[in-house]
C-alpha cells in the first residue's frame, strides 16, 4: 500500500459502497484476491519470526518484550495486563 | 538529547501540547469526517483516511510543522477524491472472517491484505461485523507505508 488509505467495507464512512469506494469509477472485472486462513498463519509466524513454527517444544527463552508500536489501545493494555497478573517477570 | 529537549522546550513554549503517542486519532486530537490533517505518523494517516474519513496524506514532519504554525496545507495527493479511490478487491474467505482474535491476528491480517493489493489501494470485503478500534488500529497499522 503506497497511499495511507484502504476501504474497509462496512467500516470507512466515505465508502458505504463497493462504488463508492472506486468513486464511481468500477471496471467491470476489478482485480479480486482472496485472503487465506494459511495466508495469515504464514504472515503471523513470519513477522513473528517463527519458521517454521517451533511448537512449545522447542520454543525459545524471550528476552525482550514490547508492547505497542504503534501504542496500544485501551484493550490491548487491559489484555496485556490481564495475562501477566500475578505473574512474575524475569528480573534485569 | 539535549537538542531534543531544546526542540520540546521551545514547542512547549510556542503553546503546543506535546503528547508522546503514535496515536494521537484514538485519545486526544481526533478529526472529523471530512476534515484535513496534517499527520507525519503513518499509521495515524491510514486510520485518519480510513476509519475516521478526514483526510491527511502520510506528510513529511517538515510539512506538518509549518502547517501546525500556519494553519495551511498544499491540497493534495491523498486529499483529493481521484487519489482515494480503490483499484482492487481483497476479500477474506469466511474461514479467516470468523477466526480473527486478539491484536497479533488483526496485525497479521493487515500485512496480508497489504501483500495482496501490492501498492494499489484496496476494498477490503467479507470483514467481520463488529471490529473495535483495536482490530481497525492493527489492519491499518500493519498496511501502512511506513
Amino acid at each position: 500500500m503506497n497511499d495511507p488509505i484502504m476501504h474497509l467495507m462496512g467500516y470507512t464512512p466515505e465508502s458505504p459502497t463497493l462504488e463508492a469506494a472506486f468513486k464511481g469509477k468500477m471496471p467491470k472485472n476489478p482485480e479480486r484476491f482472496t485472503v487465506t486462513m494459511d495466508d495469515v498463519v504464514e504472515m503471523f509466524r513470519h513477522i513473528n519470526n517463527i519458521a517454521p513454527a517451533p511448537g512449545p517444544e522447542r520454543a525459545k527463552p524471550v528476552d525482550i518484550v514490547i508492547f505497542g508500536c504503534p501504542v496500544a489501545t485501551f484493550e490491548e493494555v487491559r489484555e496485556v495486563a490481564r495475562l501477566v497478573k500475578g505473574k512474575k517477570v524475569k528480573p534485569g | 538529547m539535549t537538542g531534543l529537549k531544546a526542540g520540546y522546550d521551545k514547542l512547549m513554549e510556542h503553546g503546543w501540547l506535546p503528547w508522546m503517542s503514535c496515536q494521537p486519532q484514538v485519545n486526544t486530537c481526533i478529526p472529523k469526517m471530512g476534515e484535513y490533517c496534517a499527520s507525519s505518523e503513518s499509521s495515524a494517516a491510514a486510520y485518519i483516511n480510513t476509519i475516521i474519513g478526514a483526510r491527511t496524506n502520510r506528510e513529511s514532519p517538515i510539512n506538518t510543522v509549518y502547517c501546525a504554525y500556519t494553519g495551511c496545507l498544499p491540497k493534495y495527493g491523498t486529499h483529493l477524491d481521484e487519489n482515494r479511490a480503490a483499484k482492487c478487491i481483497v476479500e477474506l474467505d469466511d474461514e479467516t472472517r470468523d477466526n480473527m482474535q486478539g491484536a497479533g491476528d488483526w496485525a497479521a491480517l493487515g500485512a496480508c491484505l497489504a501483500e495482496k493489493a501490492e501498492n494499489r489501494i484496496m476494498a477490503v470485503l467479507n470483514l467481520p461485523k463488529k471490529m473495535g478500534p483495536t482490530a481497525t488500529k492493527q489492519i491499518v497499522s500493519a498496511c501502512s507505508p511506513a
